[in-house]
């Protein structure tokens, strides 16, 4: 995505080419580029006259709602350029007047990874058990997780930090907290390229499982987004979840064993139960698609029954977020 | 042709004894919950619309606006305006009732909803269009004039929080006003800017309607109300009145203004002090008028004020002035003590009595609030709106049968017309 193109070569106005003047249509007679802030050119349609919009009349029905309300797919889809606009923004916004600006979206994973690597990799002397370097190891783990906590803490307060949107305009709302994934995915991308690199300098290939990491993308991101939702409609009504969010990342991260191998808990008797965390499953599995080759301890997290009950998991909390999501969204503006 | 809006019985509830509607901490929640699932089932037993400890921002709200219509809503702050706005522009749910509208809708119930101060102007402007419902392809066709119209092309690439406040309110109203819904919801956007930039943003909501849309309007100034819209519907404590012409709108919503105002005595009446004061200054209008009549006077005739002011021995050097306000908040006479007797004169705590005759009022026949204001030293001290009322009547000054009306002028004044040849 060409988000940090150089603003100031885009002219406004290109006239590209002259087209022979169509029909009683002015607007059609020159085409006219325009360069979207992002750098991508737009090209303008003949404009539409209002004629043409009344041949389908839009009619909008306002009255009170009960119980859950079904997604707007049809209102979803007209407004997708919104999401992208606000995709756009947080990511745009997030590194402005910062000195070194998007250099953060990988310094930060590498700052965590740096103290994992201090605290774990030497002080605990936790390397030689691993198959592969420890900061390799822990990164492959933080990636996927990054994700999932910018969704949970980011998109849980997405709602709340933009409660002059809520309270002025309608759009569909679903959006806001979609927005905070997107710019989670770009981040995750970034690093990636740092993960890339640290596995050249290592010189480990990728192992075959790579080819699975756009489902176990899929899977992260229908997490990250169902807990996205629950939580930002959740901390409008409750503004405990300002307060419980920070200290839920925090745990849900141990938890989901992203610092050290799931090997320390091997012999634990109940360690099925650490399937119900899809988060579990998730980042055990990006670490196997990526090293599984090289990885002592890939068993766990890896096994199928792991992964099925964390996909059912997975979209049992999406379900959940969704619909508890639509159905407090139409009192957002009167309780933000 | 259907109405374009159709708004039966719309009517929405705040449930002020209910937890949910501030900020619910999950504590109640779950204290709530706990406290047994009796008490809950019948919490969501009560049907909002019988909620004792519900209150009504607006209810049995019914009216309807036809294709090409301005409809400006007015009413006092509080009376519910915004909150049927918000209901149609879907920002908040009604309790009861139902609405239908039958065309593309935009609202624009804030100027630069969804800027960012990060974000340049090129930015901003591409980011608010897509808030506000446009498409990317229909803001870069409309760039340029947005650009022309907020006039800040220099800064376009300048973040806008380095704009200053006036520029900030072009570009985003700029934004808006290029936006093309058939239906346009607009709340009190145009009391932002320089009274040059108010004028053109007046312009550019005249083009919306010449253009045919639709467009619903709330505003306090009447003015721009009596400029801009074709109905009136005056909204007073959640109930709306039924649609009638612009003059009329505004002249009963200028008259709930002064309700009841016969009967409370000046001195409890609502007024604005420079400093906050112990007890009010101006206690007692009198308004007599040649024939007697109660605060009704023929164009053209006598009418005198007795102002009784008191509380104010802190002042050496005080003097009162009279405004008569049109039913368009604009002032179109003043008697000062000062301008027009040199009169000035030191306080006291002791009723000061103040008389003001003027021989002749020549203002065209219409209804007026008299304004107080009463000031020391050349600073104001005290004020109050709406001090009472005075209807100026039609009579036939020039032996005619006719003097202008208020949309022709604000004066009658006499003059010699004659033929050169």
């Amino acid at each position: 995505m060409a988000t940090t193109g150089d603003m100031s070569v885009s002219a406004t106005k290109i006239p590209v080419s002259r087209m022979t003047v169509l029909e009683g249509d002015p607007q059609a007679s020159v085409t006219q580029v325009t360069v979207a802030p992002d750098g991508a050119a737009v090209q303008p349609q003949p404009h539409r006259s209002n004629e043409a919009g009344q041949n389908e009349p839009t009619e909008l029905v306002i009255e009170p709602r009960r119980g859950w309300i079904a997604l707007n797919w049809n209102e979803l889809f007209r407004s997708r350029e919104l999401l992208y606009f606000l995709i756009w923004r947080d990511i745009k916004v997030r590194y402005k007047q910062a000195v070194l600006g998007v250099a953060w979206a990988v310094l930060q994973p590498a700052s965590q990874m740096l103290v994992f690597t201090l605290i774990f990799g030497i002080a605990a002397r936790m390397k030689q058990n691993l198959g592969v370097p420890y900061p390799i190891f822990v990164l492959s783990g933080l990636l996927p997780w990054q994700l999932f906590s910018a969704s949970l803490s980011t998109g849980g307060m997405s709602l709340v930090n933009q409660q002059h949107l809520l309270t002025k305009i309608y759009f569909p709302r679903l959006f806001i907290p979609t927005a905070v994934a997107g710019g989670a995915l770009m981040d995750l991308a970034v690093g990636s390229v740092l993960f890339a690199g640290m596995m050249a300098a290592w010189g480990i290939a990728p192992g075959w499982g790579t080819v699975f990491l756009p489902l176990l993308l899929v899977l992260s991101l229908v997490m990250a987004l169902g807990m996205s939702y629950l939580l930002a409609a959740l901390t409008v009504t409750y503004r405990d979840f300002r307060f419980i969010i920070p200290v839920l990342t925090q745990l849900w991260m141990w938890l989901s064993f992203v610092a050290f191998p799931p090997l320390l808990v091997a012999n634990f008797r109940h360690k099925w139960l650490l399937a119900i965390n899809p988060m579990f499953s998730i980042v055990a599995a990006y670490r196997k698609a990526l090293l599984g080759h090289k990885l002592t301890d890939a068993e766990i997290g890896w096994d199928w029954r792991y992964l099925s009950v964390s996909i059912a998991t997975s979209l049992a909390l999406f379900t959940l977020g969704l619909f508890y999501f639509r159905k407090t969204e139409r009192r957002f503006a009167d309780v933000a | 042709m259907k109405p374009i809006i159709t708004v039966e019985k719309l009517g929405k509830a705040y449930h002020l004894g209910r937890k949910y509607e501030k900020h619910a901490t999950f504590r109640d929640t779950v204290a709530n919950f706990v406290r047994g699932a009796a008490t809950r089932l019948r919490q969501r037993m009560v049907d909002p619309a019988k909620d004792e400890e519900a209150f009504w921002a607006v209810r049995d709200a019914s009216f309807e606006v036809n294709r090409g219509e301005v409809m400006g809503l007015v009413g006092r702050n509080g009376a519910g305006k915004s909150t049927v706005l918000k209901m149609l522009s879907r920002i908040t749910e009604p309790t009861e009732g139902r609405a239908v509208l039958r065309g593309r809708v935009a609202s624009l119930l804030e100027v630069g909803t969804g800027f960012h101060p990060e974000l340049t102007g090129r930015e901003n402007i591409f980011l608010n269009g897509a808030i506000l419902g446009m498409s990317r392809v229909e803001i870069a066709r409309k760039f340029d004039a947005i650009v022309e119209f907020a006039d800040v092309s220099k800064f376009l690439d300048t973040p806008v929080k380095r704009y200053s406040s006036g520029m900030y309110v072009r570009l985003a109203f700029a934004v808006a006003a290029h936006l093309e819904p058939e239906i346009l919801i607009v709340d009190e956007v145009l009391a932002v800017g320089d009274a040059a930039f108010q004028k053109k943003c007046l312009g550019k909501m005249g083009d919306v309607v010449r253009e045919g849309r639709t467009v619903l309007f709330v505003s306090h100034n009447m003015d721009a109300v009596a400029q801009l819209c074709t109905h009136v519907i005056v909204v007073s404590g959640g109930r709306v009145s039924e649609r009638m012409p612009p003059d009329e709108g505004i002249k009963q919503y200028l008259s709930m203004s002064y309700q009841g105002s016969p009967d409370v005595p000046l001195a409890q009446k609502p007024r604005s002090q420079k400093e906050p004061r112990p007890k009010p200054i101006l206690t007692g209008l009198r308004i007599t008028t040649e024939g007697g009549h109660d605060r009704v006077v023929e164009t053209c005739g006598r009418v005198s004020f007795e102002v009784e002011a008191r509380n104010c021995a802190d002042l050496d050097d005080a003097t009162c002035g009279i405004a008569i306000v049109n039913s368009r908040g604009q002032r179109v006479a003043f008697f000062h003590s000062l301008y027009q007797s040199g009169l000035r004169f030191p306080g006291s705590d002791e009723p000061i009595t103040l008389h003001c005759t003027v021989p002749s009022l020549p203002l065209v026949p219409a209804s007026y609030s008299v304004e107080l204001v009463f000031a020391n030293r050349g600073m104001l001290v005290e004020k109050v709106e709406n001090a009472d009322r005075l209807d100026v009547v039609f009579k036939d000054v020039f032996g005619t049968g006719r003097v202008p009306n208020p949309s022709q002028g604000y004066l009658v004044l006499p003059c010699e017309w004659t033929r050169g040849s």
